[in-house]
C-alpha cells in the first residue's frame, strides 16, 4: 500500500493511450484556480446529468489538501467512487464506463462508474414462448439480468462470482448459484474452467460454453441456454449453477441431463397431469417422430415392404408409382426443401417470414407432388416430421434432433431398419458417453435413478419431487429443508 | 482403477445378466429340443443352479484376494512370465469370443434381413456402436446395458400376448427325457451361461466389492429365469417335435402373434432385441480390450485400438458360413468352460495357498 502511495498516476500516459479515441471526452479543471487536473470519460458510456452533479462538481469544489486526504475524498456522496493507484487500472476504468479524475500531485486518480445504458423492454424470449408463467427474458445488461435474479431470489445465499474474460474486451462474466444448496467443488471447478479461457473476446456466450465442454465434438447440447429468468431461477433453486455475460441475454445453465432439453415451464405450471401430457408429447414428437419416422418411411419402403398393412403398402405403392427417385432422394428433396424455407424465415422479416413459410410450404409441396418429384404420403411424413422437431424447448436440441435425422435417414436407406437400430445404438452410446461439468447425462435413464424418473418423461406432483436432481450433486438433497 | 472403468456391483450383474442371455438364448430352446425333448426347461433349472454355483464360488474365491483381478493374480500365483503368458491366452480366448459373437450376429442378419449385403459391411455396420463404447470404458458400457432393459421388458410382455399359442401339454410328461440325457443336456445349456466368468477380469474396477457375491448370484438367478421363460414358452407353442426344426427359435417365436395394425411386429421386436445381442458381443469386446491395456500396461492408444479393431475383425472373417460360424462358437463355448475352470483354480491357489490377498500385498 505504501508503494502504491509513492507511486504518481502517469497523466502522459494516460493521454497518449486515448490518442485516436475520440469518444473519450477530457475535461480540464484547475483545483484551487491553479493546480491542473483532468476528468477523462466516455461521454455515450456515462449519465452526463449525474456525473456533472455527483462527481465533477463536489470534486472542483475541493481544495488540493482536501483531494490528498482519503477520508475527505471518501466522503464524497456518491457510492460508487473508487481510488485507482495503478496508470493502466486507470485506464481500464475509462474505457470501463467510469469518468475518471486525474490530478497528478495526489498518487491517486478517482473513478466513479456512473453508466447510462440504453436498455431494452425485458420482453418474452420469441423462442422460448410459455403460456403460464412470467412473460420477461433477460437484457443484454449484466446488472439488469443479475437484478431480475436477485428480485427473484430475495435471499443472502443467492452469490455472484465474477470474472473478466477476453484479452481485449475484457468482458465480465457472472457465476451464479445458491451458497448452501449448489455443491461447491462444481461451482468452484466451473470458475476455474472459465477463468482459464483464452479468447480475446465473446461475441456470444456460445464462445464460453464450446471453450469449456469436454465434448466439444459432440452435436448434443452440453449446457442449457436460456433467454428467461424464471428457468434460471428454476435452476438456481434446483441446484444448478447459471452463467451470465454481459452483452447477450443467453445464460447457460450446467450440469444438465438429455430430458432437460425438452422440460418447459408449463409443464411446471399446470398441474402435474397436464404437465405430464405436455412433456410425453413433446418426448414423442421431439424424438420418435422427429428422428425416426422419415428413416422408417425409407426403410420400409426400401426394404421392409411386408411390415405395412396391405390397405396402406396399395395407396403407398399408387403414391410412389409416379415418382423417379429412390425413397432417400425424394425424402432428402423435401428435407432439405424445408431447411431451406427454415433458414429463410429466420433471416427475413417477421411479416415476410411467415409468408415464405406458408408460400413455400403449400406451392412447392403441391407443385412438387404433381410434378412427381414427391409422393403424397412425403409431403405428410415431411410436415409431420418438421411440425413435430418445433416443439422441442430448446434451439440447441432442435438443431442436434435435425442434424441426427439425416444420419438416420442415410443409414436407413443402406441397411434400413438395421440401419436404424444400428444408429440408435450409436447415439445413445454417445449420449451416455456424455457429461454436462462432470455430472451423467443420460441420468435419470443411465446411470438409473428412480428419484431422477419422477421429474424426466412425466413430471409428477411437487409432493413426490422433494429431493434436487441427482446430477446437481446438491448440498442440500432435500428441498424446502 | 480409474474413473472411466469403475462400475458398481449392481451394474456388474447387469453386464453379466445381458452378456449370458444376449446370444446365449437365440438357440437355446432349439438345441434343447435337440437333446431332450420338451424337457429343456427342466435342464435350464438344473443348469441355472450349477451356474449360480459356479458364479459364488468365483466371486466369493474373488472377495479373498484382496480385490484384485484375475489378471493380477495369474501374475502373483504363476509368476511374470508364466503369467502374463497365461493372461495372453486369456485375452485371446476374449478376443476370439468376441469375434465369434459378432460372426454370429452377422450370420442372422444375413438369414433375417441381408442375404446379399457382404459380411465386413454388415460387421463393420453392427461393430462400429460398440467400438466407439469400448473406447470410452467399461463405465459407458455397463452403463448402456440399462438401456437394454427395455428390449427385455418388450419380449416378457409378448409372452403374455402369447398366451393363447402356449400348451403347456406340450410341456408334459415332465422328465420324460430321463436323467442321463438331462445330466447330458447340462454341457449346452450351460454354454448360455457363459460370461458369468467376466467379473473375475474386471473385480478390480468394482467400486462395492462387498455387494459383488451378492449381486453376481442375483445375475445368474436372473439369467436363469429369463431363459427358463424362453425355453418353456419356444417349446410350449412349438411343440418338441416343430421346435428342433426352428433354426433361430426366438425370432420365429416372434411371428407367431398377429397384431392388427403393424404387419409384421417381429421385425421391431428382433430389431429390438439386437440391442441385447451387441451388448453380449460388446461384453466381450471390453473384457478383451481392457485385458489387451493391463497385460501391455499401456494406456489408452487410438493406434493400438486400431490394430486391436482389425484383429477382431479379420478374427470374424475364419468362419465363411452358417455351419463354420456354428462350429467356431462351440470351440469358444468349449473354452469358455475351460476358462471358468482355470480361473477357479487360480483363484484358489491364490487364496488358499498363497494366503489371499496378505501375502500378495507383503510381497
Amino acid at each position: 500500500m505504501r508503494k502504491k502511495k509513492e507511486q504518481r498516476i502517469d497523466l502522459p500516459l494516460i493521454q497518449e493511450r486515448i490518442k485516436d479515441c475520440p469518444d473519450v471526452k477530457q475535461k480540464n479543471v484547475f483545483i484551487d484556480d491553479h493546480h491542473e487536473a483532468w476528468f477523462f470519460y466516455i461521454h455515450e458510456n456515462i449519465d452526463n446529468d449525474l456525473i456533472q452533479r455527483d462527481f465533477i462538481s463536489p470534486i472542483i469544489n475541493m481544495t488540493y489538501k482536501q483531494l490528498s486526504d482519503i477520508k475527505a475524498v471518501k466522503n464524497i456522496p456518491n457510492g460508487s467512487i473508487k481510488l485507482v493507484y495503478d496508470t493502466n487500472e486507470a485506464i481500464k476504468e475509462i474505457f470501463s464506463g467510469s469518468a475518471v479524475f486525474v490530478f497528478e500531485l495526489i498518487s491517486y486518480a478517482i473513478s466513479c462508474k456512473i453508466d447510462k445504458v440504453e436498455k431494452r423492454t425485458p420482453i418474452e424470449p420469441s423462442t422460448e414462448k410459455n403460456i403460464r408463467g412470467p412473460h420477461e427474458g433477460f437484457l443484454e445488461v449484466l446488472e439488469s439480468n443479475i437484478g431480475m435474479l436477485r428480485r427473484k431470489i430475495r435471499n443472502d445465499a443467492l452469490k455472484f462470482k465474477t470474472v473478466t474474460l477476453g484479452s481485449i474486451t475484457n468482458q465480465t462474466v457472472v457465476i451464479a448459484y445458491l451458497e448452501g444448496i449448489a455443491n461447491k467443488d462444481l461451482v468452484d471447478g466451473l470458475f476455474d474452467k472459465i477463468s482459464s479461457i483464452k479468447l480475446d473476446g465473446m461475441p456470444a456466450i456460445g464462445y464460453i460454453e464450446q471453450s469449456i465442454i469436454t465434448h466439444p465434438n459432440s452435436l448434443f447440447p452440453q449446457f442449457l441456454s436460456t433467454e428467461r429468468p424464471d428457468k434460471a431461477m428454476a435452476a438456481l433453486l434446483e441446484g444448478r449453477i447459471v452463467i451470465l455475460m454481459d452483452g447477450t441475454p443467453v445464460v447457460l445453465i450446467a450440469p444438465v441431463t438429455f430430458i432437460s432439453f425438452f422440460q418447459s415451464l408449463d409443464d411446471y405450471s399446470t398441474p402435474w397431469v397436464l404437465g405430464s401430457f405436455l412433456r410425453i408429447v413433446r418426448i414423442l414428437g421431439g424424438i420418435f417422430i422427429a428422428v425416426f419416422m422419415p428413416a422408417l418411411y425409407i426403410a420400409i419402403t426400401s426394404f421392409h415392404y411386408y411390415a405395412v398393412p396391405m390397405e396402406l403398402l396399395l395407396n403407398l405403392a399408387k403414391s410412389r408409382v409416379e415418382v423417379p427417385f429412390p425413397p432417400i432422394v425424394e425424402i432428402l428433396i423435401l428435407e432439405i426443401t424445408v431447411e431451406l424455407i427454415r433458414e429463410a424465415a429466420i433471416r427475413l422479416p417477421t411479416y415476410i417470414g411467415t409468408a415464405v413459410s406458408v408460400f413455400a410450404g403449400l406451392i412447392i409441396g403441391q407443385a412438387a407432388v404433381e410434378a412427381g418429384i414427391v409422393s403424397n404420403l412425403v409431403i405428410v411424413i415431411v410436415a409431420a416430421t418438421a411440425t413435430a422437431s418445433y416443439v422441442i424447448p430448446s434451439t440447441d436440441m432442435a438443431l442436434s434432433i435435425r442434424i441426427i435425422r439425416f444420419i438416420f435417414m442415410l443409414s436407413a436407406s443402406v441397411f434400413g431398419i438395421i440401419g436404424i437400430v444400428a444408429c440408435t445404438i450409436f447415439v445413445l452410446g454417445h449420449i451416455i458417453a456424455l457429461d454436462s461439468l462432470g455430472q451423467p447425462y443420460f441420468t435419470p435413464f443411465s446411470p438409473f435413478s428412480s428419484e431422477g424418473l419422477k421429474d424426466s418423461i412425466v413430471r409428477l406432483s411437487f409432493k413426490k419431487l422433494k429431493r434436487r436432481p441427482v446430477e446437481t450433486r446438491a448440498n442440500k438433497k432435500v428441498r424446502s429443508e | 482403477m480409474n474413473g472411466a472403468n469403475a462400475i458398481t456391483a449392481r451394474r456388474m450383474a447387469l453386464f453379466t445378466f445381458v452378456c449370458q442371455t444376449g446370444i446365449g438364448i437365440i438357440t437355446l430352446p432349439t438345441a434343447l429340443a435337440n437333446e431332450v425333448g420338451h424337457d429343456g426347461w427342466i435342464s435350464v433349472i438344473i443348469t441355472g443352479l450349477l451356474a449360480v454355483t459356479v458364479a459364488a464360488l468365483i466371486a466369493f474365491l474373488l472377495k479373498k484376494n484382496s480385490g484384485k483381478g484375475i489378471l493380477d493374480i495369474n501374475k502373483l500365483v504363476f509368476g511374470r512370465v508364466i503369467g502374463t503368458g497365461l493372461n495372453f491366452l486369456i485375452f485371446t480366448y476374449l478376443l476370439i469370443a468376441a469375434s465369434a459373437g459378432a460372426k454370429i450376429f452377422v450370420t442372422y442378419l444375413r438369414i433375417s434381413f441381408f442375404p446379399l449385403t457382404p459380411p465386413l459391411i454388415m460387421s463393420l455396420l453392427i461393430l462400429t456402436p460398440s467400438f466407439y463404447m469400448v473406447w470410452y470404458g467399461l463405465k459407458t458400457v455397463a452403463r448402456f446395458k440399462t438401456c437394454t432393459l427395455f428390449s427385455y421388458a418388450i419380449i416378457l410382455v409378448y409372452i403374455i400376448l402369447i398366451y393363447r399359442d402356449i400348451r403347456l401339454t406340450f410341456l408334459m410328461p415332465v422328465g420324460e427325457a430321463g436323467i442321463i440325457p438331462l445330466l447330458y443336456s447340462i454341457k449346452i445349456t450351460y454354454f448360455s451361461f457363459i460370461g458369468l466368468e467376466l467379473i473375475a477380469v474386471f473385480y478390480a474396477e468394482i467400486t462395492d466389492k462387498d455387494k459383488a457375491l451378492k449381486w453376481h448370484v442375483y445375475a445368474n438367478i436372473f439369467s436363469m429365469l429369463f431363459l427358463l421363460i424362453i425355453t418353456a414358452a419356444s417349446t410350449a407353442v412349438f411343440g418338441e417335435k416343430f421346435l428342433p426344426v426352428q433354426s433361430v427359435a426366438l425370432f420365429n417365436l416372434f411371428r407367431v402373434y398377429n397384431v392388427n395394425i403393424l404387419e409384421r411386429v417381429d421385425l421391431f421386436i428382433i430389431a429390438s432385441w439386437f440391442f441385447a445381442m451387441g451388448c453380449s458381443i460388446r461384453a466381450y469386446m471390453m473384457a478383451s480390450w481392457y485385458s489387451l491395456i493391463k497385460i501391455c500396461k499401456v494406456q489408452k492408444n487410438a493406434f493400438i485400438y486400431l490394430l486391436y479393431i482389425f484383429l477382431l475383425l479379420i478374427i470374424s472373417r475364419i468362419p465363411k458360413d452358417i455351419n463354420q460360424s456354428y462350429y467356431f462358437l462351440d470351440i469358444i463355448n468349449y473354452s469358455g468352460m475351460g476358462i471358468t475352470i482355470f480361473f477357479i483354480l487360480s483363484l484358489f491357489i491364490s487364496a488358499v495357498k498363497m494366503k489371499g490377498g496378505k501375502k500378495h500385498e507383503k510381497g
